[in-house]
């Protein structure tokens, strides 16, 4: 675990970033990319978001950098070294490692075959699923987060004011604010991660970021291609009052009608192209911690879950308030039912509050930041029109059913913390030179 | 009509999520009018506020909010006026029934307001933004109450707010009546609060799946579904989002439905923490 420690995470330690004039620097290769390990492989660490300065060089060039760094070091007095070796990249570098066995192939067939294999470690290996379609798809559910809380607020207004009981005193109250989501909920990590997309910048000017996102050009032409399908399944049925609108002599009306209907379950499926080829073995190890506030220390963690908690109290008595008002006309004409229903919606996020952020990640199965989904490609797809079943990449590492190995860790824990992490991909390692296929 | 009590059901549902209508609180209402004031009682259920046992009991001076089992008072809130003291008229309103709309009329022609007849044997009442007094930081287009005539009951509430940053919400209230023995008694609430967001959110980029209902998803087995599950290839979409992502309008429904409605049977006893005794 000595060496295991010194690794930076993309996370908590910074990483300075310098890029410029189109080159990436020998002091970021060297922050990212770390010298032969004794055992056969070498480490690849993830983005810094918060350190992050805008450039419009993409992911690659860095990957053609460090790519052309692994060879220079294996070819230079005093580092020198002809044997196989493996790559295992974290986060971001989940992603690299595996645009760099493409990125290889393509420059060097005698270097090619000196790679045993790949391992992602909460790799954002698809891209970033938050981002799938997009910063709007992001700025989108944080404006719709947002506004929750912040008419949740103005429902409070002379009703029951939250600002008196100390609970978010001095928060804006203007809607559209994101800052009243982001530095009240959310830890410092999270907000880092978003605070590019919310931004108006482009995503050509944001291009490392760009490159992160699911179907980007440099997914497509380095990771793999996929379609993404969304599909339903019945679960059951449920039974209430809803409000069907009918025609009458008067013109359309709504009617409140009690009525039985279907429940679903929605899903995301996803058919994968790799371009990575199957003679390369790759082991995927999946961070399955999907509590983001578990990222911070114990404390602020606390103090975040105690304020969620006290607003859903101060929401639900503004809710009730609104109850109250509407017995009286008065209380109608004055808005109480809207209001009622703000305050309740906001009650309900503030309920809800881990599954928000599961949200604003893109899938409720995570590590923190990172959608499980995101993590691995699985070995094969199942076409539900069809029937008909394909190989996406059968040639994985870890030895399970589901193609991955998961781990209960967070996005910082899985590779700062895990030792259980650390010694599964150093069997990973060993393993893919038995898997991997020469040709 | 001295008092009247009824067990509430509110189910809501927004067109833009997946969960369909659910029942979102539950609660006792109890009004009485004792000695020329106007008592009411709200007891919410625990089963739907996490175990909390909440009431509210006010008069028409202070409203307070306690545990329903204990009594211990949690707030004494005095009772500010939301609208301009011109409409007092309309306070002792509560639409439950017949409303005196000949008195109604005759004081909003005195104060000038603008309240006229509608086809259909509608009355409407136009109620100026100015007499608005807590607009919680939007602004009030227009607020219109209508009655019907034939019934002598309240038929619509619509109020119009502009948002700051221009989404425009349309607010619509009809009380649902039901005849018992020839008077139309209020059996439930119908609202619709209709959000337009004045812009779409921009910074989206390729092809965007628009559904716009659960009909319009593609339907597969629960044992496809197994399948892909087992070669990991489909995940779990917890909240799934209708119509176009950009764009953050939504139609929210409330409906309120009455049971177990009482007329004239209300204790005095309930409002005990306001008039004090036993």
């Amino acid at each position: 675990m000595a060496g295991f420690k010194q690794k930076i995470s993309f996370v908590l330690l910074g990483v300075v970033i310098s890029i410029s004039s189109g080159t990436t620097a020998e002091s970021d290769l060297t922050a990212k990319v770390s010298k032969l390990e004794p055992e056969g492989y070498r480490t690849f660490s993830g983005f810094n978001f918060e350190e992050y300065t805008p450039s419009t060089n993409g992911l690659k060039k860095r990957v053609e950098a460090e790519v052309a760094y692994v060879i220079s070091q294996d070819s230079t007095e005093g580092t020198k070294y002809a044997g196989t070796y493996s790559i295992v990249g974290h986060s971001q570098g989940g992603l690299r490692v595996l645009a760099y066995a493409n990125q290889l192939k393509n420059k060097s067939a005698v270097e090619y075959n000196r790679l045993d294999g790949i391992i992602t470690v909460s790799g954002i290996d698809r891209g970033l699923l938050a981002l799938d379609g997009g910063f709007g798809t992001l700025k989108a559910r944080f404006n719709t987060d947002t506004n929750i809380i912040w008419r949740g607020f103005r429902a409070g207004v002379g009703v029951f004011d939250i600002g008196s009981t100390g609970i978010l005193s001095g928060a804006p109250r203007q809607i559209g604010d994101v800052s009243l989501l982001l530095s009240n909920f959310l830890p410092g990590e999270f907000r880092a991660y978003v605070k590019h997309a919310l931004s108006d910048a482009s995503e050509d000017s944001l291009a490392e970021i760009r490159d992160m996102m699911p179907g980007s050009t440099f997914i497509k032409e380095n990771v793999a291609n996929n379609k993404e399908f969304t599909y339903r399944v019945i679960t059951g049925t449920a039974s209430g009052w809803r409000l069907v609108q009918i025609s009458t002599i008067f013109g359309k009306a709504w009617v409140p009608v009690y009525l039985t209907w279907n429940t679903y379950a929605y899903y995301s499926a996803y058919m994968d192209v790799p371009v990575f080829s199957n003679d390369i073995p790759v082991g995927y190890i999946v961070g399955l911690n999907n509590n983001t506030l578990s990222i911070m220390d114990p404390a602020a963690e606390n103090d975040i879950r105690k304020k969620v908690s006290d607003m859903k109290d101060a929401f639900a008595k503004i809710q009730d308030i609104h109850f109250w008002k509407c017995v009286g006309i008065i209380g109608m004409f004055s808005g109480s039912a809207q209001y009622g229903y703000d305050a309740g919606q906001a009650k309900k996020w503030m309920a809800n509050f881990d599954g928000e952020l599961n949200e604003l990640k893109g899938s409720g199965e995570n590590d923190g930041l990172v959608a499980k989904e995101s993590q691995y490609y699985p070995k094969k797809f199942t076409d539900p029109n069809t029937g008909e079943k394909l190989d996406v990449h059968t040639n994985v590492l870890g030895k399970t059913s589901e193609g991955y190995v998961g781990f209960p860790y967070n996005h910082r824990q899985i590779w700062e913390e895990a030792a259980d992490v650390e010694s599964k991909y150093k069997e990973m390692v060993i393993e893919a030179r038995t898997a991997r296929v020469r040709k | 009509m001295e008092s009247f009590y009824a067990d509430v059901e509110v189910w809501s549902m927004n067109n833009r999520d997946q969960k369909g209508t659910s029942v979102s609180n539950r609660y006792r209402m109890a009004m009485k009018t004792i000695e020329g004031v106007q008592y009411v009682r709200l007891d919410f259920d625990p089963a739907l506020n996490e175990g909390r046992s909440r009431s509210i009991v006010s008069d028409n001076t202070e409203m307070v909010m306690f545990d329903t089992v204990t009594e211990a008072v949690e707030y004494r809130i005095p009772i500010t006026r939301d609208v301009s003291s011109d409409l007092s008229f309309l306070d002792a309103e509560s639409g439950i029934s017949r409303m005196d709309l000949a008195g109604i009329r005759s004081t909003a022609a005195r104060l000038y307001l603008d309240i006229a007849e509608e086809a259909d044997n509608r009355l409407s009442l136009k109620i100026p933004s100015s007499m608005i007094l807590n607009q919680s930081g939007n602004t009030r287009v227009s607020t219109k109450v209508s009655f019907d005539m034939s019934n002598d009951t309240l038929e619509e509430i619509e109020i119009v707010d502009r948002l700051e940053d221009g989404t425009v919400v349309t607010a619509t209230t009809q009380p649902v009546y039901k005849d018992f023995e020839g008077t139309p008694i209020k059996v439930g609430t119908v609202s619709i609060i209709d959000s337009k967001a004045a812009v779409l959110v921009d910074g989206f980029t390729g092809d965007v799946p628009i559904y716009e209902c659960p009909e319009d998803v593609p339907l597969i087995s629960q044992e496809t579904l197994g399948l892909m599950q087992s070669e990991g290839s489909i995940h779990p979409i917890d909240t799934m989002v209708f119509g176009n992502p950009a764009d953050l309008s939504y139609q929210a429904s409330i409906i309120e439905v009455y049971s177990d409605v009482g007329i004239n049977a209300t204790p005095d006893s309930l409002f005990k923490l306001l008039r004090g005794g036993n």
